[in-house]
């Protein structure tokens, strides 16, 4: 299926529907379903910034974790 | 006939079990760090195992019982979701309970605080440098296997290639903390049982540490690829009860100084030969060879070398400070004024070299401070 054949739209895609679509980037799976309605919003920033968002975000959550890790030794 | 053939490779697998020169599997070491090392590699290993079962399990059965000839369709589908989660969550997961006690282990591992006794340990072609800081006490460690073993004139031993002349002894039940580095190229000091296996990098300081119960003597060798006697620099660790350690320190603490005290007495040509022979091959021999013609196009024959039969002064300045570019070493703090005096008089009379002058420990001695 080609991007033109796709109904192409102006409307602003919904935070959290962003964010899944994300994160499931960020997991490796994503229904073919949500990958054309994304495809369809006609919008490209809000995925970018979210991606750039969650990146930093996972960034300093393993950052967190190997604080954790390290709070269990007797030091 | 069968059974034989069959029977063969299986009696060579329990025989593995039995002889240590068939042993395979990692050693279990003789520290806590190397027996938890031990551990996650035989639950890591099992994991493996597990998961191959269960993988290459469901594959034998699909290809045994849907292959074709009993009428199996292929079914055609372009995604699905829910298994596609499964298996990537579950990989994750082993993943994360492989990890919890990995981590616990490497922090162990690394907490090098509060060591009881620090040892610089330094590489260099192709011997081990020791220096127990705080102690005065440092000495080379190099191979003591004889040269007719490794060219295969003699029987090899039971340790050969694994023996060293001055053994590193540490005490028993004390945290030993271990700063490595080199002097010429990078190598690596490794001992399996104590799961000690860091590179020693010029310019750098690794460190490692270890606490052994048990006293014995553990042998490892050079871990890094380091120039042509590689595999001819082993490392061997002595580990004695605190007080026979105690003994053993002040034993060498006196023996160096009956040695810079042996520099200051007279010695006659024969003496000097006689040690400059043993030292030429601990120091020098693995380039020069025994013939003291060294290696065309490598390294320089010193037999009717010009600077073996001219002035004492070069000769010296180059045994003692090396030359730069070249694999030619300082042996200034590697050998003692006595073996230093010793080996350049053998050099100057040696291989029907015939100076016939004396080089003196007293003169060394010197040089030297």
């Amino acid at each position: 299926m080609s991007f033109r054949s796709l109904e192409v739209s102006s409307e602003k895609p919904a935070l959290w529907k962003v964010a899944c679509s994300v994160l499931a980037a960020f997991f490796g799976v994503q229904s073919h379903r949500n990958y054309e309605k994304d495809f369809s919003s006609g919008r490209f920033w809000p995925y970018i910034l979210m991606g750039l968002i969650l990146a930093l975000a996972f960034v300093v959550g393993v950052y967190l974790l190997v604080q954790f890790a390290l709070s269990f030794s007797h030091r | 006939m069968i059974r034989t053939i069959l029977g063969f490779p299986l009696l060579l697998l329990f025989a593995g079990s039995a002889q240590a020169a068939w042993e395979v599997n990692l050693p279990q070491g003789v520290t806590e760090i190397s027996r938890e090392v031990y551990d996650l590699h035989m639950i890591i290993f099992w994991i493996c195992v597990a998961i191959g079962v269960v993988v290459f399990g469901a594959m034998l059965w699909s290809v045994i019982y849907h292959r074709k000839s009993r009428g199996a369709k292929a079914h055609n589908f372009h995604e699905n979701v829910v298994v596609e989660i499964i298996w990537t969550i579950i990989p994750f997961f082993i993943l994360i309970a492989m990890a919890v006690p990995a981590t616990a282990t490497l922090i162990k591992m690394y907490d090098n605080s509060e060591s009881e006794l620090d040892i610089q340990i330094t590489g260099y072609q192709w011997k081990w440098r020791y220096q127990y800081l705080g102690e005065d006490v440092d000495f080379f460690s190099s191979l003591s296997t004889p040269r007719e073993q490794i060219n295969n004139s003699e029987e090899k031993g039971e340790h050969y290639l694994l023996e060293v002349d001055n053994p590193l002894v540490i005490p028993a039940g004390k945290k030993v903390r271990f700063l490595l580095t080199a002097n010429d190229v990078i190598h690596s000091w490794w001992v399996p049982e104590l799961a000690v296996k860091k590179d020693a990098i010029p310019g750098f300081i690794n460190e490692a540490w270890v606490i052994v119960d048990q006293p014995g003597t553990y042998r490892g060798q050079c871990a890094e690829l380091c120039g042509k006697d590689h595999g001819f620099m082993p490392v061997v660790v002595e580990v004695k009860p605190q007080a026979e350690y105690d003994a053993w320190l002040a034993e060498v603490k006196q023996a160096d100084k009956a040695a810079s005290e042996a520099a200051l007495k007279t010695w006659n040509l024969a003496d000097l030969m006689e040690t400059g022979e043993q030292v030429y091959a601990k120091a020098c021999l693995a380039c020069h060879q025994t013939n003291g013609e060294g290696i065309p196009g490598a390294f320089p024959a010193l037999k009717n070398s010009p600077i073996a039969l001219g002035e004492p002064g070069p000769h010296i300045d180059i045994v003692l400070n090396g030359k730069t570019g070249t694999a030619m070493q300082a042996y200034r703090d590697q050998l003692s004024a006595v073996e230093l005096a010793a080996v350049i008089t053998y050099e100057r009379n040696a291989w029907g070299n015939k100076v016939g002058d004396i080089v003196t420990p007293a003169q060394i001695a010197k040089l030297k401070e």
